[in-house]
């Protein structure tokens, strides 16, 4: 008898031991997640900052292709009238003339579509970012790859068919 | 006497006209002659010159491109500070 009631005491003993461990336990796991959260939250910030950075940089040098890409159709147009006005043959300038155009709406639409990605990157939240960061971040170097091979696509159209096309004007009417 | 210097007058006038009208015809068949192929010599290099001055303008505004503007390496893990 005497051994059942020392076992129930110490049963009784070993739960209120329990119970009162267990919520300290709770609260020293949510003192350990607020530094954690607040260093993730921090280190998020400190990347969505570098990538406006990256955000600007690009902003920038779309603006500048895009002025290059339109003074060269302007200039190119200009030059095509006056040959013709002249009694010059320029229907290869003009077929390359479309062609171009259509390479640099395939340019803006991909850069639209990058820009569309970083900005979407931009908006996380760090926990979102914690989840998805790296496979947008994928996604958008995709893109970029196909802004680059836009740009190189457009300088080489212009070297083989467009600047070998005045070649043979200047050639024909010399 | 009078009547033969009279004519005289009027044949000189007569190719003075002839010359003007054969000079003005030539400058006007040169304005026109360009077509599909070849002008004249001196319009054809003036052409060449126009064409080479567009090239280099256009050769000199792709050069003043920045070719790594868009490159893979601005949008990787070091840039952002990862």
């Amino acid at each position: 008898m005497k051994r059942v009631f020392l076992a129930v005491i110490l049963a009784t003993l070993l739960t209120l031991c329990a119970i009162a461990v267990a919520p300290a336990q709770v609260r020293r796991q949510s003192r350990e997640e607020g530094p954690l959260k607040k260093r993730v939250q921090e280190r998020w910030e400190f990347i969505r900052e570098r990538m406006e950075l990256v955000v600007t940089r690009y902003e920038n040098n779309y603006q500048r292709h895009a002025e290059v890409f339109s003074k060269l159709k302007e200039r190119l147009a200009s030059a095509l009238d006056a040959l013709e006005k002249r009694g010059y043959d320029v229907s290869a300038l003009r077929e390359d003339m479309a062609t171009l155009e259509s390479m640099l709406k395939e340019f803006d639409s991909d850069y639209s579509d990058l820009m569309g990605k970083l900005k979407e990157i931009l908006a996380l939240s760090a926990d979102q970012a914690a989840q998805s960061f790296l496979s947008l971040l994928g996604e958008a170097r995709e893109l970029l790859r196909e802004v680059r091979k836009d740009i190189l696509d457009i300088r080489l159209f212009y070297q083989d068919e467009i600047r070998t096309d005045l070649q043979e004007l200047s050639r024909k009417a010399g | 006497m009078k009547i033969r210097a009279r004519l005289v007058t009027v044949c000189v006038l007569l190719l003075l006209a002839l010359a003007v009208f054969t000079v003005s015809c030539r400058g006007k068949g040169e304005e026109a002659t360009p077509s599909g192929t070849a002008g004249t010599g001196g319009q054809g290099e003036a052409v060449e010159e126009q064409v080479e001055e567009i090239i280099q303008e256009i050769d000199s505004l792709l050069e003043s491109l920045d070719p790594g503007a868009f490159d893979d390496s601005t949008l990787n893990e070091q840039e952002l500070g990862m």
